[in-house]
């Protein structure tokens, strides 16, 4: 089979997008709806990624490396926020960004994590489930999506239809008067934030399912802050917007990257349209935090009849749960 | 009986006594009420018996048991429930939600459980959406349900605050001000729904309010506090003619 070079380029942009947006969902549960400022989301992935990828190169299952990667993720982003989950936003912040720094040095200097050539990464992953290049492509892309739908719809489960998720939105309001009301914010924030970090650990995961390789260069502290800069422009607290925000930004990258190839070399170098991408990424967040502070999409305000819907297809049976898990 | 009993309650800020030696006795069924001038240490009293504070030194007994080293939550789901003097409730989220966020749920409160049993957390959510809608309808704010909770005016977030405690159905409540910045018939109709809980709920009451007429009106005793100290309790009248509390709080005329 030969797919159309668009068909290609297009299906290698989606699977790209729907990646971050696995990341951005993440990160919106952390910090849109749980007040979280997570700045070592990469760090998580990092760990899924490398734990996938080395369990495929030792030639064992990867399934084992990816429920790995969530167990060390889950364990590695307890035993940094517990000791910080207390403090105030900011300074969790730094705290998770020094964490996961630790974890990318480790991961450029051992060899038993890193690979043979820790310096380079792990690569020649081989193609999924043994199929040819072009199928690989699709049958990727296929994946990630049904991957990202599932992880929306459980999210959007969590938060519309849990009163768990209306604690992780009252904690982010605050934190004392859900402490007055009897909840325990420490046993939430932990929650929270080790679904966040099993989602990112699994991202990760998929990145070596479907890319084959990764570099110590793909956990800097740099991609963290491009799905910041996603969940803060398609809207914190909307899993629809930070969806759209991974769109629109992977979007933009890939696009200028593509331009490359079109561009003659005597106008801009590669160097130029690299530069050139991160310039109107730049320019873009700025006019959104201007004009839209909250976002392009507004969290959704949940009403009577939004409680009142949930209570009702509950009775329902599966009717009613297939429509409680396909709203909002 | 006694509802919350405080022995030699301590607390310093460095070289300030904030709270110095303060021990009370709250009854139930009554509405007590705790006074003085500003930066006596009545607030500090209200966050060591909630558990914000840890006490240097003192007991706080809660029925009979001894609360002093528990944290916040745990005293709130043994039943002691505080409001706080600048009202804290979650801006983003409507007047609804921010209500269901309050009550004590046996599944919901669980992320486990409530995956396990999802219809017995939505059977809870049920019989608090019911509970919810007769507590705004006492409230007069059933009108705002859909709104931001940001979006209210000072009275109706003192009501909604009020309200957030009250889903919890607590033994006791401690109120810090809840009717500073109230205009006289919104303070009389928080009052009136404070008595009305009172009287046929079998609830109890601790109040700091600067408002004496509402004080002298609506509370069964009355603490008065000064520089860390209790310097008088005793019935509205008998406190407004103690010349200590004249001298300290009310100003000599």
């Amino acid at each position: 089979m030969v797919l159309h070079p668009l068909v290609f380029l297009l299906l290698g942009i989606g699977t790209f997008i729907l990646i971050y947006a696995i990341l951005a969902l993440s990160l919106n549960l952390q910090q849109g709806y749980t007040g979280l400022p997570n700045f070592g989301l990469i760090g998580f992935y990092g760990i899924g990624a490398y734990a996938t990828a080395s369990m495929i190169v030792q030639g064992i299952n990867p399934i084992i490396g990816i429920i790995l990667g969530m167990i060390i993720a889950t364990v590695f982003g307890i035993a940094i926020t517990l000791p910080a989950i207390r403090i105030r936003e900011i300074y969790f912040a730094i705290i998770t960004i020094a964490a996961v720094e630790i974890i990318r040095i480790i991961i450029r200097n051992e060899k038993a994590i890193g690979g043979e050539y820790p310096q380079l990464g792990i690569f020649n992953i081989p193609l999924l489930f043994g199929l040819d290049y072009e199928m690989h492509k699709i049958v990727s892309f296929l994946l990630l999506m049904l991957v990202v739908i599932c992880i929306y719809l459980i999210l959007q489960f969590i938060i519309y239809s849990m009163p768990f998720g209306r604690v992780l939105k009252a904690i982010r309001e605050d934190e004392d008067a859900v402490k007055a009301l009897g909840k325990d914010p420490v046993r939430y924030k932990l929650i929270a934030f080790s679904i966040g970090a099993i989602i990112a650990s699994f991202a990760g995961s998929m990145w070596i399912l479907t890319q084959r390789a990764i570099t110590p260069d793909g956990i800097m502290p740099l991609w963290t802050f491009m799905i910041w800069i996603m969940v803060l422009l398609g809207g914190m607290g909307n899993n629809k917007g930070v969806i759209m925000g991974a769109i629109v930004i992977t979007g933009i990258q890939q696009i200028v990257h593509e331009l490359k190839f079109y561009i003659p070399t005597e106008l801009l170098d590669n160097n130029q349209i690299i530069s050139l991408t991160w310039t109107s990424i730049g320019i873009l967040i700025v006019v959104v935090l201007i004009f839209l502070p909250q976002g392009v999409i507004k969290e959704p305000k949940i009403c009577g009849n939004d409680v009142e819907k949930t209570i009702k297809n509950v009775n329902r049976g599966i009717k009613g749960w297939i429509r409680l898990l396909l709203r909002g | 009986m006694d509802t919350l009993i405080t022995k030699r309650l301590s607390k310093n800020f460095g070289g300030i006594k904030a709270v110095d030696e303060v021990s009370i006795t709250v009854k139930k069924k009554t509405i007590t009420a705790l006074i003085g001038p500003n930066g006596s240490g009545k607030t500090t009293l209200f966050n060591l018996i909630s558990g914000f504070y840890e006490p240097d030194n003192g007991k706080v007994l809660f029925l009979n048991k001894d609360i002093t080293n528990l944290n916040s939550h745990q005293i709130a789901n043994q039943g002691l429930v505080r409001t706080f003097q600048i009202v804290k409730i979650f801006r983003n989220l409507s007047v609804l939600e921010n209500m269901l966020v309050a009550p004590k749920r046996d599944y919901g409160d669980s992320f486990i459980k409530t995956i396990t049993n999802f219809k017995k957390s939505i059977k809870e959510e049920k019989e608090a959406y019911d509970y919810t809608n007769d507590l705004l309808n006492l409230l007069e704010l059933s009108h705002l349900k859909d709104e931001y909770a940001g979006n209210l005016s000072g009275g109706q977030l003192k009501l909604l605050s009020l309200g957030l405690a009250l889903m919890r159905d607590p033994e006791i409540l401690l109120l810090d001000e809840p009717v500073a910045g109230v205009n006289p018939t919104l303070a009389n109709k928080i009052f009136d729904i404070l008595i009305n809980c009172r009287d046929n709920f079998n609830k109890t009451f601790f109040i700091i309010e600067h408002n004496m007429d509402v004080v002298l009106d609506f509370s069964d005793l009355i603490y008065v506090m000064n520089r860390g100290k209790i310097i008088a309790e005793g019935p509205p009248k008998e406190i407004f003619s103690n010349r200590g509390v004249i001298d300290a709080y009310l100003g000599v005329d």
